[in-house]
Formats: structure tokens, sequence, C-alpha cells
């Protein structure tokens, strides 16, 4: 108790120290700025936001590493501790990481989901997929294909009477009602590792959890480009008839900043339309097929070219892995923005040629990377709790809990389905649900893809609000349920 | 690609180039003397930033650098705190009484000597350009202050100086190692008081003199470094035996430590070496292991530093900043042996010791002190005053090269056995970085 006590009181001070220097900042007009110069008149203005990020970037590591001991003491998942603090402190709560620090900190994020995924990638063994590949077949379609239909039909027909949208048509109603259903069906596969890291997890509803978790994830990146780049420019051709300019575009990078300012204007009739958006803003005009293949086909080529290159530095070099980790993971994550890939993809298949090509030498890369997934994930989370909009969350609750409830069921029978197909046996197979709850990461890029992609239209703002609700409800449930799931299947060694 | 995204994958290229350079693979052609004297002043890393930077293929922007300004700030905060854990009282206590009188004439001589002639450079230096406003004092305090910390102390490499394994070769190398560390702790501390003063005028962002401000900052710092302190050595105790914890506290308070100052604009470095200061004096058992730990990234953090460095440097000093530069060069040869000899005079002398014009060589804290500078006010005139620095540093690191290379035949200590060299080390202790 009195551990607990001393904690709180350390959090207490931390958030007490923070605000004091950022009113004194405040007060002093310190950090930000022109400068003028004793030899010309240059000056320079740094971003709003950019040098206030440094202390955000403190305040959550340590804080929710604070937290996260609260919540273990608690008996509940450190992770879900990251996430409540980056709640307390972001925008929506007490504000102390702005909105612009959270878009200051967008690399740390990538470079988290790079780690992470690199992580997953070092768990997925090829023997066990080669053995259990109808397992993972069978939870992946059955899992998706009821989230998927019964949220489209259920968003369907609650749309309209919730104001969510105002279309008189059928098809673009059904276009978003699919995008809706895209999001929904999503998982997170951070929140799955950070989980089964935290709690030292092994065997079979681990295994399944994580190869299931990763392939639902890749089948959904991919049917969700489908669905925004077939019914984009239909939603986009309704507002143009309401007189409204749009950007067209489309790229999918969990956790990226996806800019969309041009290329609406090339649409019409074209039969290579703009399928992306280049970093310069210019469109990527390619054919769907094409650009698909090149999305993801050169995210398993340059996934392929990191694994090689981390194991000749392994092989090679030896030395400082742990710093060589996180540079990686950094330059997995600038290279797949800058080449329009998926860096989930790309750290993915990095970590699973490691695992399964050179496993010997991957053991003190993976030990590394273990070492650092702690502070990792606590930027990560915790600038996922920051971004949760409690707002929205208020205003939007009814429908949040409806989806919410609804797709919990959708998992429940899917995952019945998957169980009954596989044969998957108990504990395994009863608890394998728990892993499909989480939202974080990929689902968060996904929503924010359908808002940035039709700026200026109610309706991407309404889905965007409701699907950050829903997201933020499995964002704090997830982790706890799938924590339940592990210790029921008595897979956990802590 | 964009701006932000070549200069990070720049970066990245370029750090880890600097981890394959400093591990065993490269091990032999470290251990050649000319590779480890330009490894040990960053010059490479150096080089390569510049070649990179606005002044060179202009690859990076300088706008782009700066909006890196927190990754740096970051940076400084690790080498901060990284100097501030050496600070023990215990530690402090073992040192001999010869090397704290080495420390404060060095310490007084650089501060006083090479403070002034960075006053009237910039004095003259300014008012040749004559641009309005800039007739106050303020705008000189920096320039001073810049080149007079950047003075103090030297590098504690000694391994280049190609020292025989005699006992009074290993008692001077340790003081040369010694009085390098007190160095870097002095000239941080003297540049984060100095410093204080000089703040922006909301209003006309001229530079002003704010004495009331500057006794708030001080007061601030002390403040903000004792919280940390103890909050971080909560956190370390906490945190346990556990490296993925210590990681985790680590990274938090130097991101802390750094982001704080910059929020308030004051020195990175400053701020965390106190923090530093207050965590090593609380103690602790995991104290060893998390210094162990941050030493670990020690090189690539200098390296890193290095290239920024190098990247922000702005060659077009003109015959002002270059007079300045070769002055502090002659300056540093005629006087750092001077002071050397003085400060440890009552010991026994291997004449001839190329260690006695080890001091001539440039501390690498001088370009984290430009390097701090120019990223907490963002000037022209900071980044001429850091390229200035840097200049100064390189010419004082070949000097003694060609000294010693002439005299290297000369040098024949008595050989001694490796265990004299051990304990005399031991007597003292040594500093980072």
């Amino acid at each position: 108790m009195m551990r607990l006590a001393r904690i709180f009181l350390a959090v207490g001070a931390l958030l007490i120290f923070v605000h004091l220097v950022r009113a004194l900042a405040a007060m002093s007009g310190a950090g930000e700025g022109q400068f003028t110069d004793a030899l010309g008149d240059v000056a320079s203005e740094l971003p709003p936001g950019l040098m206030g990020s440094g202390t955000s970037l403190g305040l959550l590591l340590l804080g929710s590493w604070l937290f996260g001991r609260l919540f273990k003491a608690a008996g509940l998942p450190k992770i879900s501790g990251y996430l409540v603090f980056g709640l307390i402190v972001g925008p929506s709560a007490l504000a102390m990481v702005s909105r612009e620090h959270v878009l200051h900190l967008g690399l740390v994020n990538d470079l988290a989901i790079a780690l992470i995924a690199l992580t997953a990638g070092g768990e997925m063994h090829l023997s066990f997929l080669r053995k259990h590949y109808r397992t993972v077949l069978a939870f992946t379609a059955s899992v998706t294909t009821l989230v998927l239909a019964g949220v489209t039909i259920a968003m369907f027909f609650i749309m309209r009477p919730m104001e969510l949208v105002d279309f008189e048509s059928v098809t673009p109603m059904i276009i978003v009602a699919l995008m809706v259903a895209l999001v929904a069906a999503s998982g997170s596969p951070a929140v799955v590792i950070a989980v089964i890291t935290e709690m030292k997890a092994r065997g079979p509803l681990t295994q399944t959890a994580l190869s299931v978790i990763v392939c639902l994830d890749l089948v959904l990146i991919v049917l969700f480009a489908l669905v925004i780049s077939i019914g984009g420019p239909i939603l986009r051709d309704l507002d143009a008839e309401k007189g409204a300019t749009t950007p067209a575009a489309v790229h999918l990078d969990a956790g990226a900043d996806v800019s969309h300012t041009a290329a609406a204007e090339a649409a019409e009739g074209d039969p290579e339309r703009p399928v992306a958006i280049a970093d310069d803003g210019a469109p990527v005009r390619q054919s769907l097929p094409v650009y698909i293949a090149i999305h993801l086909g050169g995210s398993l080529v340059v996934g392929a070219v990191v694994g090689l290159f981390l194991a000749w530095y392994v092989h090679a070099v030896n030395a400082h892995l742990d710093i060589f980790v996180v540079l990686t993971c950094f330059g997995i994550a600038l290279l797949s923005g800058a080449l329009g890939l998926e860096p989930l993809i790309v750290a993915l298949v990095a970590g699973m040629l490691m695992q399964n090509v050179w496993p010997e030498s991957s053991e003190p890369l993976f030990g590394s990377v273990e070492q650092l997934s702690l502070p990792v994930y606590c930027v990560f989370f915790a600038l996922a709790g920051a971004k949760v909009d409690l707002g929205v969350l208020s205003d939007l609750w009814m429908a949040a809990a409806l989806l919410v409830g609804l797709r919990a069921l959708m998992i429940a029978i899917g995952s019945h389905a998957g169980r009954k197909i596989s044969g998957l046996e108990d504990p395994a197979g009863k608890w394998v649900w728990t892993c499909f709850v989480s939202q974080a990461g990929v689902s968060l890029a996904l929503a924010s893809v359908i808002q940035r992609s039709f700026p200026g239209q109610p309706f991407a703002d309404n889905i965007f609000n409701l699907t950050l609700a829903m997201i933020a409800i499995h964002e704090l449930v997830g982790p706890i349920l799938f924590k339940l799931g592990l210790t029921r299947a008595g897979e956990t060694n802590v | 690609m964009g701006q932000t995204e070549r200069f990070f994958l720049t970066i990245l290229v370029l750090a880890i180039l600097a981890l394959v350079a400093s591990s065993p693979m490269t091990y032999r052609l470290r251990r050649s003397r000319m590779f480890g004297m330009l490894l040990s002043g960053g010059w490479l890393a150096i080089a390569a930033g510049a070649l990179l930077g606005e002044s060179g293929l202009g690859a990076l922007e300088r706008e782009t650098l700066l909006r890196s300004s927190p990754l740096i700030m970051i940076c400084l905060g690790w080498i901060g705190l990284m100097v501030g854990l050496q600070a023990r009282r215990e530690l402090f206590a073992t040192l001999p009484r010869a090397l704290w009188r080495l420390a404060t004439i060095d310490v007084l001589v650089s501060a006083v000597v090479f403070g002034f002639l960075g006053w009237v450079a910039a004095a003259l230096w300014i008012s040749s350009v004559g641009a309005p406003g800039t007739e106050g004092a303020a705008w000189r305090v920096m320039p001073a202050l810049i080149i007079g910390a950047a003075a103090i102390g030297w590098t504690m490499e000694t391994r280049s100086m190609r020292i025989s394994r005699s006992l009074d070769s290993a008692r001077l190398a340790v003081f040369v190692r010694g009085g390098g560390a007190l160095g870097a702790i002095a000239a941080i501390t003297l540049f984060g008081l100095i410093s204080k003063p000089v703040a922006r005028d909301p209003a006309s962002g001229q530079l002003v003199l704010d004495w009331f401000g500057a006794g708030a900052k001080l007061a601030m710092s002390l403040a903000m470094a004792v919280t940390l302190g103890i909050l971080g050595r909560y956190a370390l105790r906490l945190a346990g035996r556990s490296r993925a914890e210590l990681l985790a506290v680590f990274l938090g308070l130097v991101a802390l430590v750094a982001g704080i100052a910059a929020d308030l604009a004051t020195s990175a470095l400053f701020t965390a070496m106190l923090a530093g200061v207050v965590i090593a004096n609380l103690g602790g058992p995991a104290l060893r292991m998390f210094e162990r730990f941050i030493l670990r990234a020690e090189h690539v953090m200098a390296v890193l530093l290095a290239m920024l460095a190098g990247m922000l440097i702005d060659p077009a000093i003109g015959i002002w900043g270059l007079g300045l530069a070769m002055s502090i060069a002659i300056l540093r040869l005629i006087l750092k042996p001077w002071i050397f000899r003085v400060g440890i005079r009552p010991l026994s002398e291997p004449v001839g010791s190329p260690l006695f014009i080890a001091p001539v060589r440039q501390a690498p804290m001088a370009m984290a002190l430009g390097l701090g500078l120019v990223i907490s006010d963002p000037t022209p005139l900071h980044q001429k005053m850091l390229t200035v620095v840097l200049l100064a540093g390189l010419t004082s690191e070949v000097l003694p090269l060609l000294l010693t290379l002439s005299k290297s035949s000369g040098v024949t200590d008595a050989p001694s056995g490796s265990q004299d060299v051990a304990s005399a080390q031991s007597g003292a202790g040594e500093g980072s970085s």
C-alpha cells in the first residue's frame, strides 16, 4: 500500500513539476519564436510546439512507466497504465501534451511501430505457421468476415438515423459502412506483442494470437486500400456535385502523417486514378493492382533487405546491438515513409527472416529488442492514449457502445467458428477471442485515412470521431482482456 | 523525399557507420595513431557533417537542422547527465590536491584570458558590421562566454600520445584525464551560469541583460535539478536491476531534462549536469549500473553531436573569425602547457613527455557548448562562433601533433610494470567523453 502511495506521489510530483515548468515557459515566452542577429537580419521561426515536445516525451515516458507500475500492482496490464496516463495528460484532459507535441512525436511513434513489428516478426516461427496455417486462416477468415458483415449491415442502417451521413443513395452508404467495418475489424499486433512480452507468455494461445492478429491486419490493410481506392472517387464525386473541392488519395501507413492536398481533379474519367499521395503532395498515378503490388511487394522486398542487413551486422560487427536496433527501426520508419511502404510489413518480414533463417544469430538481436521494448511501449501506448478524444467519446458514447457491443459479438461468433473449423484445443481455443478486442496504431491510422481522404466532408469527421471513440474503448479494455485470456490459458510466466 | 526525411536518413547512415567504426571489427585501424586522433576529436564526423550541411554540398538545409533541435537537446542532455554523474563526492575526495589546483588555475586563466579575447573580437566584429540595435553589451557576452568556456580543459584522450608505461607517465596521464574531466564540469557550469542574464527582449527581439531573470533562471535550474534528481533517484530505486526498466527511466530523465531546458531556453548541458550531480550524490545501488549503461552510448552520442556541429558550421567567418580561431590556437599552445606545469609542479616530470602538450588540444565539450549555443539561439553569429570554436579545436589538435612528431624520437621514458600504471590510474577518477 505504501509502495502504491509512493508511486502516486511520484506521478503527482512529476505532473506538478512539468505544469510549473510550462507555466514559467509561458510567462517568459521562452523556447519558441524568432531570432534576430548581430551580423544581419536573419530570422528563424521554429514550428509551434517543437521545443516543448522534448518535455512531453520525457513526461510520457517517465509518467507512463510509473503508471504502468501502478497498474501492475493492481493486477492490470502495464500497457493499460501507459494508455491511461497518455489519456490523462493528453490534449483532451490535462492538455500537458498538446496536439502539436503529439504530431512532433510522430517519428517516435513510427519507430515504435517498427520495433513492435520487428518483435512480432521474431515471434513468427515458420515451423509453427506451416503446422498451424489452417488455424491461422480459419480464425482470420471467420473473424474478418463476421465483423465486416455485421458492422457493415449495422452501420448501413444506423448511420442516417444517427445523422452520421446525409447520403441519399445506397452506394456511398455501403462504402462508408464498409470503411467503418474495416476499421472495426482491425486489431492491434502492438498490444498483443506488448502483453505477451509483459507476461512472458509462451504456448499455443500466444503463438496463435500473434500469427492471427498479424495476418488479420495485413488482410485488412489490403482490403482497406481496395475499398478506399474504389469507393473514394465515388464519395468524392458526390461531394464534387455539392461544389466542394477534395483530394483523392490514400497512403496507408500505420501511424504516419498522411497528407492529402491534391489530385481530385484528375480522378474523373482517368483509368489510372491517383491511388496515393507522395510526400511532395503530388498524386501517385498508378493502376490499383500496380500500386498494391508496389506497396506490398516493395514492403516485402525492403523487409528482406533489412533482414539481410541485420544478419550481416550481427555476424560481422556484433557490437552495440541495442543502439543498432534503434537505428534500424528508425531507418525502417523513415524509408517506409519516403518510399510509401508499410513499416509494419517491412519490420515484420525483417524479423521473420532473422528468426527463421538465422535463428542462432538472431538471439542476441532479439534480446536487445526485448530490452528496448519497455521504453518504446511506454511512449507508443502513452501517445496512443493522448490521441484519445474524451470530448468525442462523451458525444458519441451511445453509437460507440453499440459498435463496441456488436464488434464483440461478431468476434465471439467468429472466434467460435474459427475454433470449430480449426479444431484448436482448449484452453487456447476458448480464449483466443481475447486477442481480437484490442485496437491501437493500425486502427487509428485507418481511421485517420478516412478523415484525411475526405477533408471538409461532414461524414468523414463524424465517422472518424465514431471510430475514434470505439478505438478508445478497445484501447482500454483490450489489454485487460488479453491478459486475462493468457492467464486463464495458463501461458503466463510472471 | 522531404528534407526532414533526408536529414534523419543521413544521420542514420552516419550513425551506423560510427557504430561499425567503433566496433571490434575496426580495432586494428583504430590503433593507428593518426586514425585514433581523428576519431578522438570527432573530426571525421565533423567533416562529414560539414560536407553534407548547407555550407558543403547543401544536402541538408539549416532550417531542417533547426527543426531537429529537440533531438540535439536530448543529445546534449545525455552528455550533461553523463558528466554530472561523474561528480560524486566520494570520487572527488580521492582526487589529489594537485589536480584541484591544476583545474582551478586552468579555469581562472582560460576563462579570463580567452573570455577577454572573445569579448574584444566580438566587439570589433559586430561593430564592423554595424547592424542597428547591437550596441549593447549583451551581444558580446555570449561570444566571449563561448570562447572562454570552450577554452577550459582539454581532451582526455591520451592513447595517441604514445606514452610509455612508466609510473610517472601514468601519473601524468591521470592528470591529463582528471584535469580534462574537471574542466568539462567547470566549462558547463561557467557557461550555464554566465549565460543566464542574457535574454531575448520579446518586444524587440534584441539581446538584453536581465539580472532579475538570471536569478530566477538560476533558481529554476537548481530547483529543477533537485526535483529531477530526487525523482530520478526514486525511479532508479523502483527500477531495481532490470536493464529495460533502467533504460526507460534513463531515457525519460534525459528527455525531460533536455525538454525542460528547451522550454525555458536554458542550457540543456547545465540543467542535465545538475540533475546528474544530484542523482550521483544521492547514491543508490542501481547507480553504477545506470552509469555503465549511459557510457555505452557515449561514442555514438559524441559522433552524432560532432556531425550535427559540422552541419551547422558557417564557413563565412571572414578575417575576424579566422583571426580569432588562430589566436585561440596559438594562445592554447602557449598557455596550456604552462598551466599544466604550474598545476602539477611538485611531481617529478619525465622530461620531454608528449603528455605536457596534451592539454593544448581542445576539449570535445567545447563542441557541445558551441552546439548548445546555436540551438538555444540559432543566429548566424552563433553559428560563426561555433565555427571558430571548431576551427580553433582542429588547429590546436594539429599543432601538438606536429610538435610530438618532430620530438617523438627523443621521448624515452623508462619502462615500468603495468601494475604501476594501474595503481597510478586508480589514484584519480577518470572522466568520460
